[in-house]
């Protein structure tokens, strides 16, 4: 590869690594094409250009080790400043002086004990942030979450801390601590040999283990600038001050919106009423405005509406696109009118359940195509592709409670495959190529488990009556269930890829019909051998061999090992650590 | 819609601070599941479940709340037409006990039932399992829900699926028992018009003659 910086065109980033980073010369605009084309789903450099975005970052590399040492020099003294401790030196160790139990001004422990409650509530939801990866149950990981997270709160008083803000912080911490390890393997694998050694010095500085906490931090406090309007503390308003009468046909929706969040989800009802009026009077008939169920959608930046590979991808695209919050009510829109079949045919139950329990989407590359194009829809195409939500089961894996709820469809286990609303159409052949990968490469990231066994597929369950007596029973049949959800949701998959592939495949055997030279043919035939490679890879993985080896990948390229973070929680480990666990 | 309503339809909120076990009880109640895997409830979250009440099939939607989450944030109106509240502490977490207080005043500020003396509240305290880690007893929940009219009290285990069915059981019932006395929380139509000297339109009317 040359040393000229050389402009990428989408087609060119297919793998946009560590060299990319330094060598090309790149923009909002450039950045902007390569998160929409999904390259970045499998580079090693994501954290990187997030930062890069949200200037964290200069474009200038030469100025990244000034601008990181500062930043990180910022939050060596932010901490200091806020993490009181009344036993340091500093302070007199006198109790005349410094009592704990007095009350006094500029006594060390009035600041130590605020903070201990501050701690209590941060811990309480940094110890329950995705449960289902392992990354996260880990004690340094959890520790220093919770750090930035006081040091956010105590920084920024008008926001202080709100539940929510630990799972902005999640993802950023992860995809940083992804890339710093990414970097490494790259290193260890002679993959920087084009880069000189100034260059080199550059990336060392910036993928530096040592300063995950710090990274997280600046990079939060970044996407925090754009979220922060939904989580500001509602403008009091005289209801809650005094027993006041209220009108008797107040809903929701009536009430005069008293913070930005509210006044954004007024937008978002009005932007649906433009997008999709059927839909739009359907939810408001039923008495469903987002003001219902919209707070953790805008709060969470959507992170419980879909997997976490897919959300990554998500704020690919959402975080160039500032402020953030048109395309996020777009985003928003989009999802009602993905499932607008779902809610449509259900009741005020049943919207609810699919609101706050999202089914997956089953073609996330089409979903942002569906948001950017109502972002802008001169610029961006309609997608033309049926779209699909696995609506059986939630995010999480486990069935869907409009599933297995209704008294009147009980689910029969036998009808617990799949079931698509139609089968997936196909769209021009390279994006669906690209796509698959981009979903295998995905997987090998990131395991789906269920992350609360919920009732699965058996229709007239009864209800435990001793539990004590069925301990072990009940955790075995649970154990299984978690398991079966587990597979089932990657079956499902599996499924629907292979639609894909066939679909492919047709075109391709229509194509050859019509090729005319033998050029064409060679091409043709590269594609098929690329649709079997396809195929090949997504077999099953053998359930007994470990993730650190898992070999279901064996001709994928080698990207993929580098990518393959140790910390996720594989399913056999899940059994293990279920057996292991004292009780259910 | 009301008259559907009556029939079949009850609204119970759960409300309680941050870790009391909200979310486990909704879900013991709905799916007869325990995880200690939840997430933190971020803003609100919703399910149903049928139970049959003397022949009758009565749908619980049973809205689970975020305990950091004060009402304002959720939207004024979030809590009317609820037809009970289902209080919820820790009892080995004394001052989620003491937050019952505030929880049940904002409760009625906010949904501001016709007669906030008699709206039908029950107070669950959850994770009796931890017995040796017990930091509010029985007794001084009871007797809290004394001075509040009686509002009726379980001791229940979301873990161990312990007075959970039984407990909302009894919430159902008891709203249930509610509506059939015609009783109404939230009028149909505005009392009659009050002259009432310090509502807004004094505010407005710039001629009383």
């Amino acid at each position: 590869m040359s040393t000229a910086k050389v402009v990428p065109t989408p087609s060119t980033t297919l793998s946009f690594d560590a060299t990319s980073l330094i060598k090309y010369k790149l923009s909002d605009e450039v950045l902007a094409k390569v998160a929409a084309s999904g390259s970045l789903r499998s580079s090693s450099c994501r954290s990187a250009v997030w930062r890069l975005v949200l200037r964290c970052l200069p474009y200038e590399t030469k100025d990244w080790e000034v601008t990181l040492s500062r930043s990180r020099n910022l939050y060596r003294t932010l901490k200091e400043k806020h993490l009181v401790d009344p036993h340091d030196k500093k302070f007199s160790q006198d109790p005349e002086l410094n009592n704990p139990l007095a009350s006094t001004e500029h006594n060390p422990w009035n600041t130590f004990f605020e903070d201990n409650d501050l701690r209590d509530i941060i811990g309480k939801d940094v110890s329950r942030t995705f449960p289902e990866i392992e990354f996260f149950q880990n004690g340094n990981i959890r520790q220093m979450m919770s750090e930035i997270l006081l040091i956010y709160a105590k920084e920024h008083r008008y926001v202080k801390y709100r539940q929510g803000m630990h799972e902005i912080l999640a993802p950023l911490i992860f995809v940083i601590y992804l890339d710093n390890e990414g970097f490494l393997h790259a290193k260890e694998n002679d993959e920087l040999k084009t880069l000189t050694v100034e260059e080199e010095d550059i990336l060392n500085c910036l993928f530096c283990k040592e300063y995950l906490e710090q990274d997280s931090y600046t990079l939060f406090c970044s996407v925090m600038l754009e979220v922060s309007r939904w989580y500001e503390d509602p403008a009091p308003s005289e209801a809650s001050k005094q027993l006041i009468p209220k009108e008797p046909y107040m809903r929701v929706q009536d009430s005069v919106p008293s913070s930005r969040l509210m006044e954004d989800l007024v937008d978002i009802g009005n932007l649906l009423q433009d997008i999709d009026p059927t839909l739009a009077k359907h939810l408001s008939s039923l008495d469903i405005p987002p003001q219902l169920y919209g707070l953790r959608w805008l709060r969470l930046l959507f992170g419980r509406e879909m997997p976490l590979h897919d959300l990554l991808f998500l704020w690919d695209v959402l975080l160039i696109d500032r402020p953030i919050t048109p395309l996020a009510k777009c985003i928003f829109v989009s999802l009602l009118v993905q499932i607008r079949h779902l809610l449509l045919t259900s009741d005020y139950g049943g919207c609810l359940q699919y609101l706050m329990r999202y089914p997956p989407i089953a073609d996330i590359d089409s979903f942002v195509k569906l948001a950017r194009h109502y972002r802008n829809p001169k610029k961006n195409a309609k997608p033309d592709v049926k779209l699909n939500n696995f609506s059986h089961i939630t995010v999480s894996g486990s069935s869907h409670p409009n599933r297995t709820q209704r008294p009147q469809r009980p689910v029969a286990p036998s009808k617990a495959r799949p079931e698509l609303e139609s089968p997936p159409t196909i769209l021009a052949l390279a994006p669906v190529l690209q796509k698959m990968k981009n979903t295998i490469r995905d997987r090998s990231n990131t395991v789906s488990v269920p992350s609360s066994p919920r009732r699965s597929h058996e229709p007239h369950r009864e209800p435990i009556r001793n539990p004590q007596n069925n301990d072990n029973w009940t955790k075995e049949v649970q154990m299984m269930e978690e398991q079966v959800s587990t597979l089932q949701t990657r079956l499902n998959e599996q499924d629907m890829m292979c639609c894909q592939i066939s679909k492919a495949l047709e075109v391709c055997a229509e194509d050859v019909r019509n090729a005319k030279s033998s050029e064409q043919c060679a091409a043709l035939a590269q594609t098929i051998l690329e649709l079997s490679k396809t195929l090949l890879s997504i077999k099953t993985v053998p359930v007994n061999q470990s993730p650190s080896k898992n070999g279901k990948n064996g001709n994928v390229d080698e990207k993929q090992k580098l990518r393959e973070p140790p910390q996720i929680r594989h399913i056999n480990e899940m059994i293990d650590m279920t057996s292991k666990r004292p009780q259910i | 819609m009301s008259g559907t309503r009556k029939k079949a339809l009850l609204k119970v909120i759960i409300l309680g601070d941050s870790g009391v076990g909200k979310t486990s009880l909704m879900n013991q109640y709905v799916n007869r599941r325990f995880s200690n895997q939840y997430k933190a409830t971020i803003g609100a979250d919703f399910l149903t479940r049928d139970v049959n009440i003397d022949d009758r099939t009565v749908t619980l939607q049973i809205w689970d709340t975020a305990g950091q989450e004060r009402f304002q944030s959720l939207g004024v109106a979030f809590y009317r037409g609820a037809d009970c509240c289902v209080l919820a502490f820790d009892v080995t977490n004394a001052a989620s006990f003491k937050s019952l207080d505030s929880w049940r005043d904002e409760f009625l500020i906010q949904a501001s039932p016709r007669d906030p003396d008699h709206f039908p509240f029950v107070l669950l305290g959850n994770k009796v399992d931890l017995e040796s880690q017990r930091a509010v007893s029985s007794k001084r929940a009871q007797s809290w829900c004394q001075t509040k009219g009686n509002i009726p009290y379980y001791e229940v285990s979301a873990k161990e699926a312990l007075n959970v069915e039984a407990a909302f059981l009894a919430i159902a019932r008891d709203a249930l028992a509610r509506e059939s006395q015609e009783t109404n929380d939230f009028p149909e139509f505005p009392d009659q018009i009050r002259l009432n000297p310090n509502q807004q339109n004094q505010q407005n009317s710039g001629c009383n003659c």
